[in-house]
């Protein structure tokens, strides 16, 4: 879809301007000050542990109802919910831009809507009301459950199993799809370390970007850079380190095969992660430190000597090494705390049966 | 050194209001804002050489400014930034500096600018404006290429200008706050490059 098909589409199905046209400018003061406010909120709570539903509103017209006792709540500290098992959350942001916890009792969030901005999430369902209307919230992140809480992924672990599954696995990432040779995703392009490091970079930077800085290809010693480096903002005693290697057959544009990596190279990058991890442990002793080691897994069985056009492969050949687990030895990830289970992501062909 | 007026008051607004988002902030997030600003301020109609300084898109599709960077380490230099680890924070010195700048007239409209384009966090994670806006006509074109070159210049605002105009007639009632074209624009940025991944 070109931008401008795009624009439509986002004019026509999103809740930003839904808000304006509703309330005014007074909406979309209040739609951002809904959205900043449930951000911070999943920045303390994480969603999966709400069993409920989550209600934050903000009143752009005053209700009528003037008899209401005014309110003398205090703000809530969202920090405090952190490590609660939660049912359901409503919380009212008032004129002092604060979230007070609010229990509706009977009263509906389409009632609430007729004189507010409400942001409600159900589930994988997450929607504004504004007066008599209302939108489900364009999810541009399909691997997450909150477009608001995107940037806080748990962990970097979690994010690497989602990266293999939902990028590498068919190649859907538009810069992870470039590291083939031929259509079919039998050979790699000669040195692709470089795309797959921007690939998973770039993933990790949507998910993780707000609270922790993602850096590509780092040094950590005289040698050889480190991949990607990861670092909480918020934790500067944290260092999470990620090594990738790829498995497979690269050939150069003519199609002759370039290099053929299998275990040994996939020893080689446990090895030299292991040696990272070593020498970042004695350069600063007070970082707590992990290793991450990735191996992309683009083996095939069978394949010609040199790539040819339009080339094929049966599903046995293609899918031969997809379970086949690598023998390390030695087995840092055995034998150290620091040092995770290598990721092994196996990236699929496309077969000819 | 002589401190450019608008590259400084630009440094100190987007650092204000980044690290009212997570207390720290980082120099490519500075330059990433001032570029969206800038865009905004060509979304208004006004010629891009009243911004006062220049852009430069480089090959991983990222703006930078020579004048940003200047003022960034001006800054720095002078106390009114202070380096925390590899990332950096406002003082209150830089704070006064700061409410000072905006009482100014002329900088009234470029405030509007750099608001709408730093409330944009609150729609999407830095990664993800980083992702739209590296999509946008002119900083798609740099990535293309293997050197940095200078961005917005005149001959190719075109498809920068039909977006906009496909912004303004889709978004009815229009109230002259940016923060509406902002947000729709790198969704819609955003969407676009999601769309040409699911082709694949």
């Amino acid at each position: 879809m070109n931008i401008v098909d795009s624009i439509k589409v986002v004019c026509r199905d999103s809740h930003f301007p839904m808000a304006q046209q509703v309330f005014g400018l007074a909406g979309l003061d209040a739609i951002f000050r809904v959205m900043e406010t449930v951000q911070e909120l999943y920045r303390h709570v994480d969603l999966e542990r709400i069993s409920g539903d989550v209600l934050v509103f903000k009143v752009v017209t005053p209700p009528t109802n003037l008899g209401v006792a005014p309110d003398v709540s205090r703000p809530v500290d969202f920090a405090s919910l952190a490590n609660q098992n939660i049912d359901s959350l409503c919380f009212e942001i008032e004129a002092d831009g604060r979230p007070h916890a609010r229990s509706l009792g009977s009263t509906t969030r389409e009632e609430i809507a007729k004189t507010a901005i409400v942001y409600h999430c159900a589930g994988w369902l997450e929607e504004f009301l504004a007066g008599d209307r209302r939108k489900a919230v364009m999810r541009l992140d399909t691997s997450t459950r909150s477009q608001f809480s995107v940037p806080t992924f748990g962990t970097v672990r979690e994010a690497l199993l989602h990266f293999a599954r939902d990028n590498v696995r068919e190649s859907t990432c538009y810069i992870f799809r470039n590291i083939w040779h031929d259509q079919n995703r039998l050979f790699l392009k000669a040195g692709p370390e470089s795309l797959i490091r921007d690939s998973l970079t770039q993933f990790l930077r949507n998910r993780l970007g707000a609270e922790h800085d993602v850096l590509p290809e780092q040094n950590v010693n005289e040698k050889n850079p480190v991949d990607i480096r990861v670092q909480p903002r918020l934790q500067n005693n944290r260092l999470m380190i990620i090594e990738i290697k790829w498995l497979g057959n690269s050939v150069a544009t003519d199609g002759h095969v370039t290099a053929r990596h299998r275990d040994s190279k996939a020893q080689e990058g446990a090895d030299q992660l292991a040696a990272y991890l070593d020498g970042q442990r004695q350069s600063a002793p007070s970082h707590v430190i992990q290793g991450y080691y990735v191996i992309i897994d683009a083996r095939r069985r069978n394949l010609p000597a040199a790539a040819t056009a339009g080339a094929t492969i049966a599903r046995a050949d293609g899918f031969h090494y997809e379970a086949q687990v690598i023998a390390f030895a030695p087995a840092p990830h055995t034998t150290r705390q620091d040092f995770d289970e290598p990721y092994r992501m196996f990236a699929s062909p496309v077969c000819s049966d | 050194m002589r401190l450019h007026p608008n590259a400084t008051f630009d440094c100190l607004l987007v650092a204000r209001r980044l690290q009212a988002q997570g207390a720290v902030f980082t120099g490519p997030e500075i330059h990433l804002f001032a570029y969206l600003a800038c865009l905004l301020w060509l979304y208004e109609k006004h010629i891009v050489t009243d911004w006062g300084y220049s852009f430069v898109g480089t090959g991983l599709g990222a703006p930078y400014s020579q004048e940003i960077d200047s003022a960034l380490k001006e800054l720095l230099g002078r106390g009114l930034f202070l380096r925390v680890h590899d990332r950096l924070r406002m003082t209150e010195l830089a704070e006064r500096k700061l409410d000072e700048f905006t009482n100014l007239e002329m900088n009234r409209e470029r405030a509007e600018c750099l608001n709408a384009a730093c409330a944009s966090i609150a729609a999407f994670s830095l990664g993800m404006v980083t992702s739209a806006l590296s999509q946008e006509p002119e900083l798609s074109r740099a990535k293309a290429l293997p050197s940095s070159r200078l961005l917005l210049e005149e001959a190719a605002q075109s498809q920068l200008y039909i977006q906009f105009e496909a912004l303004r007639s889709n978004l009815d009632q229009p109230t002259g706050d940016l923060r509406l074209p902002a947000v729709v624009w790198l969704s819609a940025l955003y969407r676009s490059n999601s769309s040409t991944t699911l082709k694949s």
